[in-house]
This record gives structure tokens, sequence and C-alpha cells, in this order.
């Protein structure tokens, strides 16, 4: 059993610095038989998910985590908060995403203020100034001076300034260094990776790159070695870690409501409109098999409770329709009778006997995936009328990222 | 708060008689008041204590209990001498130094000095070491009770500072009243009601102590009440700041003369600065061939360190006279009174420099060795201490910026170009410690501090160490891994 929990790690999700990827630094705990680990990366919580499906995998706990970059007095410090839950992730990452708004892309600084409403979250300081500051507005009992040591000489002055002023304002001091990497071995990729993102080349690169290789997940012995002379805030990691109980298995799909009629419920609404498509398809009579169809696939999407994101599609489709813009639904959702009611897709699935389930079933458990195309000249006209609609903080584009599965095999 | 500090130099009759006979060092040894059989012990070293022999025993029963016990006896006339030599040795560090009741204790003004010296753990360090290199055990407390640093430095080794007067307070309380010079009958009356410790003695009402356990009882707890705390009283310097030197040939010529006062002159001044303090006037004695001896007191409007005023004085002096003879000797004898604070500024504080001398010495220098023989040391970004500054060639000297912040340590690393590799040891891990030259023991070792990089040149990996030896020096070392060998890179001071 181990006897810490490393509380500051960052994968290689923390772009251009991390240089392992969460399932390693997973793997590594794991085998270090660590009882947690966390993930920190900065300023988002873009390793969490390849971290949690490895960790549920090996059977370890994640702690759910950020780095934040806080700027005070024109200063930027880095704080480590983890969220302790449900609602600590949500503010959690609504304060992210008040960084990143405010910042331009791949930068987010976020206030004091911005994390003032930040409840149910542990913060971990490692400067005195954010410790002063966040002991202003939350307190003690949240607020944790962390003490990095990864053995350079500038720390020792830096570690006392701190914990001076976490007796003065009595916060608990916890033992956590800075992990970029699982092993050793992966300090050189680190080393690029800073000169890359510093913009210097190995023999120029100074500071750009870490005095030593000190930032890998260590073994319990060689931490406690480290700590020796105050085991009580490595103690305090383990304490940390079981009281941050949230998992990303707490989350669960939950579409936001539509604007519904008055006296209508989302389920009923849908039901109204696709019977009413139906009877419009079919001029009027709706056959048997057809109706058996459509009655099984909204049993489906009432208990999947998937009903709004048909009535967004259907509300999007049905703008297209009215301002005259081509638009037509494809792929699987074309497997779906509800679809083709609704006028989204323009294919009949009972007469072409195409399988539903190909498009969402209740064992697949996978959010059903609609997709439109529309004329491109005037699909702006379409994202405008989203954005109107919806709001801007709740309407986003969203991009693909291709990774080639096996890199190593492209360099010869 | 101003700060007061106490070194204690603990049992310093002992420490004095174990100097004058250090093949005593590994015997029970005591001090006693008298050679002869009823002469009492009046200090005792760890071994003696522990064959039962106490302070106060009777010479005749000690050798009873303690045949093979050396006993001598230390006269207050060569403790005096000690203690006024070590009063000078500490002069050395601030100007306000007081012998006080309290044997081998003394009470020294730190203030002023910790931007000198960085703050006031590293003025105290300089001072515990360079006693320490003496051969003198001491401790040294900057506090801010004159008595309650004396009581903290009775009970803690080395340098300690405590932050507030509260931890002062908290750990002067811990002080066991055995270490006060408290006669023997208070000090079992005191013990009997279980007052052992310097706190417990201080929560006794002050009122009825004098008439409870008498005067000395009563002046022990008055000094240490918070508002009854006297300034230091500064031992003055004994000897007057003087300078002399022959002239040879013997010489009559005013403008030679006074050439050679003034190099005279710069080091009186410098002698004067160190004690803190200023000439008000000066005797300027002139030895002359064949003539009698010529004196002239010069005494300027305020009292100064300014060379060039006090020169001046000197020359519009001479200018005056006719001497009878050529002068073979000069004397210099400065009154002095203490310095204003800025007057004894440190003279780098004051920037009076000669840029054009700079340059000519400079282009010299060249002209002697070479185009590319001045260079200055440009800071580079680097975590290898030899990568983290370059030598560049220089064409001309320029005044360095000076920095406005307080700086955080005055010390310096003087670093080796090249680092020494010390004497191999079995097995060489880390773990086994570097080895020094002979007569020379680590007593003490700082760190690691890791450097590792260049992996894709040629890897380093360094474990850097501050080490302190038993000489008080302070080396900065480093164990090789990749090498698995010791090396000396550089020393502090």
């Amino acid at each position: 059993m181990g006897t810490y929990v490393p509380l500051w790690v960052k994968s290689n999700h923390s772009f251009l610095e991390g240089a392992s990827f969460p399932e390693e630094l997973v793997e590594r705990a794991h085998a270090l038989g660590l009882p947690a680990v966390a993930i920190t990366d900065r300023d988002g919580v873009y390793g969490l998910v390849r971290a949690h499906m490895r960790a549920k995998e090996l059977g370890i706990r994640i702690v759910t985590g950020a780095q934040f970059t806080v700027g005070i007095d024109g200063n930027a410090h880095h704080v480590v908060a983890l969220a302790k839950t449900r609602r600590g992730y949500a503010d959690l990452c609504r304060a992210l995403s008040l960084g990143h708004a405010r910042c331009e892309k791949g930068v987010s600084l976020v206030t004091s203020a911005d994390l003032e409403q930040t409840r149910e979250v542990f913060f971990l300081c490692a400067t005195p100034t954010a410790l002063r500051v966040l002991h202003a507005s939350h307190g003690p009992s949240s607020l944790f001076a962390l003490c990095a040591r990864h053995l350079t000489d500038c720390e020792k002055p830096r570690e006392k300034a701190l914990r001076s002023v976490a007796r003065e304002l009595d916060v608990q001091t916890v033992g956590a260094n800075e992990v970029l990497y699982h092993h050793k071995l992966r300090r050189p990729l680190q080393d690029v990776l800073a000169c890359i993102r510093g913009g210097k080349v190995l023999s120029e690169a100074g500071h750009t790159i870490c005095a030593n290789a000190e930032h890998d997940l260590k073994p319990t012995d060689e931490f406690d070695r480290l700590f020796a002379d105050d085991p009580a805030c490595l103690r305090r990691t383990i304490d940390i870690a079981e009281q941050c109980a949230f998992s990303l298995d707490d989350l669960r799909y939950r579409y936001p409501e539509e604007h519904l009629p008055s006296g209508r419920n989302e389920q009923g609404w849908l039901r109204e409109l696709t019977f009413r498509g139906a009877r419009a398809r079919y001029q009027g009579k709706v056959p048997g098999d057809v109706r058996m169809q459509v009655e099984r696939e909204l049993q489906i999407i009432r208990k999947l409770d998937y009903g709004g994101y048909f009535l967004t599609m259907y509300e999007i489709v049905q703008y297209c329709r009215q301002q005259s813009i081509l638009c037509q639904g494809r792929g699987s959702a074309a497997n779906s009778a509800v679809c083709f009611c609704l006028g989204i897709t323009a294919i009949d699935p009972v007469r072409m006997d195409l399988l539903f389930e190909r498009f969402l079933s209740v064992e697949r458990a996978e959010p059903p995936d609609i997709d439109l195309d529309i004329e491109h000249d005037r699909r702006e006209e379409v994202i405008q009328h989203v954005y109107e609609k919806y709001g801007r903080r709740h309407a986003a584009m969203v991009a693909n990222i291709f990774v080639t599965a096996s890199a190593p095999q492209c360099v010869t | 708060m101003k700060r007061v500090c106490c070194v204690l130099l603990p049992m310093l009759p002992l420490q004095i008689l174990l100097r004058k006979k250090p093949h005593w060092n590994g015997v029970p040894v005591a001090v006693v008041d008298d050679d002869g059989p009823n002469g009492r012990i009046t200090h005792l070293n760890a071994l003696a204590r522990k064959s039962r022999l106490r302070i106060g025993m009777r010479q005749t029963v000690a050798r009873d209990l303690l045949p093979n016990l050396h006993t001598a006896v230390v006269s207050p006339e060569e403790a005096s001498e000690v203690s006024r030599e070590l009063i000078t040795s500490l002069q050395t560090f601030s100007p306000r130094v007081e012998a006080i009741d309290h044997a081998g204790a003394f009470h020294i003004d730190p203030e002023g000095l910790r931007r000198l010296y960085g703050g006031y753990r590293n003025w105290a360090t300089s001072i515990h070491r360079y006693l320490r290199a003496r051969h003198w055990r001491n401790s040294v407390t900057v506090g801010f009770h004159r008595h309650r640093a004396l009581a903290v430095a009775m009970t803690h080794s080395g340098v300690t500072i405590p932050e507030s007067a509260d931890e002062e307070r908290e750990q002067s309380n811990k002080t066991p009243l055995g270490e006060f010079d408290l006669p023997g009958e208070l000090y079992e009356s005191l013990g009997a009601l279980g007052i052992e410790t310097l706190g417990d003695f201080l929560v006794l009402p002050a009122g009825e102590l004098h008439s409870r356990f008498g005067a000395k009882a009563s002046a022990l707890h008055d000094s240490f009440a918070e508002d009854m705390q006297l300034p230091i009283q500064p031992h003055a310097f004994d000897e007057p700041a003087r300078i002399s030197f022959q002239v040879d040939p013997p010489d009559k010529d005013q403008n030679r003369l006074l050439f050679a006062i003034k190099g005279a002159l710069h080091s009186l001044l410098h002698q004067v600065r160190a004690r803190g303090e200023a000439i008000q006037s000066l005797q300027l004695s002139l030895h002359l061939e064949r003539a009698p001896l010529h004196q002239e007191h010069i005494e300027s409007a305020s009292p100064t360190l300014d060379l060039m005023l006090v020169l001046e004085l000197i020359r519009l002096r001479l200018g005056e006279v006719s001497l009878q003879g050529a002068v073979e000797e000069v004397e210099l004898l400065a009154n002095t009174v203490r310095a204003r604070p800025e007057q004894v500024a440190l003279p780098g504080h004051q920037p009076r420099r000669d840029m054009s001398a700079a340059h000519r010495a400079l282009d010299r220098i060249r002209a002697a060795y070479g185009e590319h023989s001045v260079t200055r040391a440009r800071i580079r970004e680097a975590h290898l201490p030899e990568a983290s500054f370059r030598w560049e060639p220089i064409q001309h000297a320029r005044l360095g910026e000076q920095s406005t912040s307080t700086p955080v340590s005055s010390m310096v690393r003087r670093v080796y170009a090249r680092p020494k590799a010390l004497p191999p040891r079995k097995p060489r891990e880390p773990e086994a410690g570097p080895t020094l030259a002979k007569n020379h023991i680590i007593e003490h070792m700082y760190g690691p501090y890791r450097v590792s990089g260049g992996w894709w040149k040629r890897l380093v990996e360094r474990d850097y160490y501050y080490a302190e030896t038993d000489h008080g020096d302070l080396l900065w070392l480093f164990y090789d891994r990749p090498r698995k060998r010791w090396f000396l890179h550089g020393v502090l001071d």
C-alpha cells in the first residue's frame, strides 16, 4: 500500500509539457502500488478520460483536477485544483472555461474572482502570494500549501517562505512534486517538448528545460525519503485523495431541455410531431408496420432520454425548410423511422428494411449521431441561427483531430 | 524591534585551561580557585562531571573520588586578558561590544550590519565560525532581550535567531536555573519548590522574592523584566588609531612627504572606519634628522572620514611651517569620535570612480598581455554552473549598475575553473562522503541539489552539497554520479 498519492501530475495532454500518455501514468502508478493518482493537466481536464478508462481496467482511483494559471498582481501563479464532488468538478470546469474565454487560443488565465464561487474543490498553492489570496476567499479548510522537492537549490528558501505563510494562515502543508513523465527515461522527450514550446534548441535551452530528471512518478520509498522530515504532509495526500470522491463515472448524459409548447413534455411533443410527420409522409394513413416501428423507436428514445436531441435536430431542419436552405440527414440516422417522419432524413427505413439498431440501441448505450448535410454556402446562416436560438454558451463548433495510430512506423 | 546579540563561550576558564594544556583533552579536568587542598572547583569538564564531581567541591574531596583528576587555577588576570582579546576580535564584527557579568558572555549590537552581511544569520554565522576556527566553543543568539538572549545561548549550540520576542521568551523559559551562577543554597531552595527552569522562576511574584530568597534572586528576576533592559555599554577601543612610517632616505620635500602621508592616511582612515568612528582631530608628529620632534595638531570643523579633506588640511598646515631638518619618521595619531551612520558606509557605496583611469589601466594590461587579456563574465541561462557564464573580451570598462534591493546574502562563491577531484574513497558511493585534505573533517553537509542534463552531448549528473568543515570552511562539492567520484567545485567566503 502506497504512503502517498501524487497530486500534481500532468499528462501529454498538457501540450508540449507532459511527456507521458495518461494511460502510462496510470499504469506506472498502479505498478508502484499507489492507491490513486491525480491527473491535473495544465489549464484543462484533457487527459482525464483516457486516464479514467485505463484506471477502471486496473482498479486504481483517479483524483480529478487541473493546474490553474491564476493571475495575481500581474504575475501568473500555478494552483492545483482537485474536485471533491460532482459540484466541485462543475465549478472547476466553469472556472477553466472563464480562463480560456478570456485569453487567446491555447492560453488560460483565471482571476481570483473567477475562483471565488468555486466550492467543493481543494486548492494546492505553490506560492505564498496565491496562498494568501485564496485564503482570503476560501479560508484554510479547502486550502493547502504545496511543497515540491525536485532537489533544486532555489526550492528550500521558497519552501521556507511558503511554510512560514502557511503557519501564519493556519493552512496545512502537502508534499507533491510536479510529475511530467511516468519514468525518468522520458526526460529527454520532455526536454525536447519544452524546447519546442520555448522555441529554442537544446544546446541553448537554459532554464527552458528542467534542471534535472526529478519530475518522474516516484516510488513510495523514494518519496518518503524526500519528505522524511515531514511525513505528515505525505499522509495528507492520502486524506485528500480519499476526500476527492468524484469520478467521471458520476457524470451521465443530460441533454438540455428543449423549448416546448406549454403543457407538453419532451416525449409527448416528440411523439406528436413524429405522428404528425408520419401522417404527412403516408398521406394520412400510417401503415401498421410503420406505426409499430415508430412506437418501438420512441420507446427506446424515451428509455435513453434522447428526446431533446431529436427535437433540436427537428427544429434545425424546420428552420432550413422555412428559409429554403437545402438540408438532408445522412448516415445511420437514415435507419430511423422517427427521423424519416420528422423530415430529417428522406429514406423510409421500414420500406427499405433498414435496421434501427445500427442507429440507436439500448445495449450499445451510445448517444445518437444525426449528421445533416446543409447547403454549403448557406451553412453560416444555420450556424448563426443555432447560436441565436440556443446562446453562445450552449453551442460550439466541433473539430476532429486525426491521430496516426502507428506513428513510429511513419519514421523511416 | 531592535535586536541584540549574545555570544557565549561556555565555561570560559575551562576552555582557557584546555587551550593551555591541550594534552588534558580526554581526561577529567577541573578548574579550581586555589592550588591548595582547600581550593574549590569552579568549572568541570564532562568526564569529571560523570565521575560525580560537582562545582563547589573541595579539591581534596574531588581527588578522593577521582585520583586521576587534573586541576589547575585560571587566574582572574588570565581570564580578563582573554576576555579583552575576545572583545577586540568581536569588535571586527560590530563596534558595540560589551562584556557582561557572566563568564564568557558578550553582548553585541547587530544593528546596521544586517545589510552589510546580508542578514542576521550570515552575520552571526560569521562570528560563530570565526571563534570556532580559533578553537573557541561558542554559541551565538541574535534575540530581542539581553538576558533572554543569554539564556537561549546557554541551551542552544551554534547560531540561534528567534523569529520573534515571543519565540525567544518560549526558548529562554526552558533554560535550567542551574545554568545561572546562583548560590547553592538558593538553587536548592528553589529546587525544593519544584522551580527548575527560568520560566518557572519568572512566574514568581517579584515583590516577595527579595524578602524570601534574597537579593541575588531578586536581581535575577529584575534582569528579565521587559521594561528594565539597559542599552549595550560598548567597550571602548583601547588603542588610539595610529600609524607611522619611516622616510628613507630622510626627506624635507613637502610634496614627496604629502604623497607618502596620503598612503598612510588611507590606512588610518580605514582603521578608524572599521571601528565605526570618524576623525575629530589629528596629531602629526614628524621625527626630524638632527632636530627636535615637530608636532602639529590638525582639526577639522566636524568629524570626518574624508581623505582628501584631511590631506588638504595637512598640506595647508605644512605649507605654513618651515622644517628644521629632513623628516626621518612620520607618525599620525587620530583622536576619534563615534561616526554618523552615513560616514561609516562602505567606500563601495560611494561611487567615486575615475573611468578614464580605468581605461588607461585596461589599455596597459592589453598592451602587456594581448588584445584578449581583458575579459568580463557574462551571465548565461544554464543549470550547469560552469555553463552559466562565459568570459568575453571587452574594450571599455563600464560602471556596473548598483542594485537598489537589499542583498539576500553577502557570501561569495568562488568557483574553480576546473573542479578539483577529491581523493577516491572506498566504497565510492555518495553515502561514503567525500574525503578532504589531511586534518580537515566535514561536520555538516547540506544538499543534495541535483543537476543533470546534456544527454544530447555528454550526460552530466551531479549532486551538489555545501559542506562545513571543522575549520569553519564552507565548501561547495559535488558527487559525479557517472564517474562515481567527489569533486570540489568552489569555496564560499
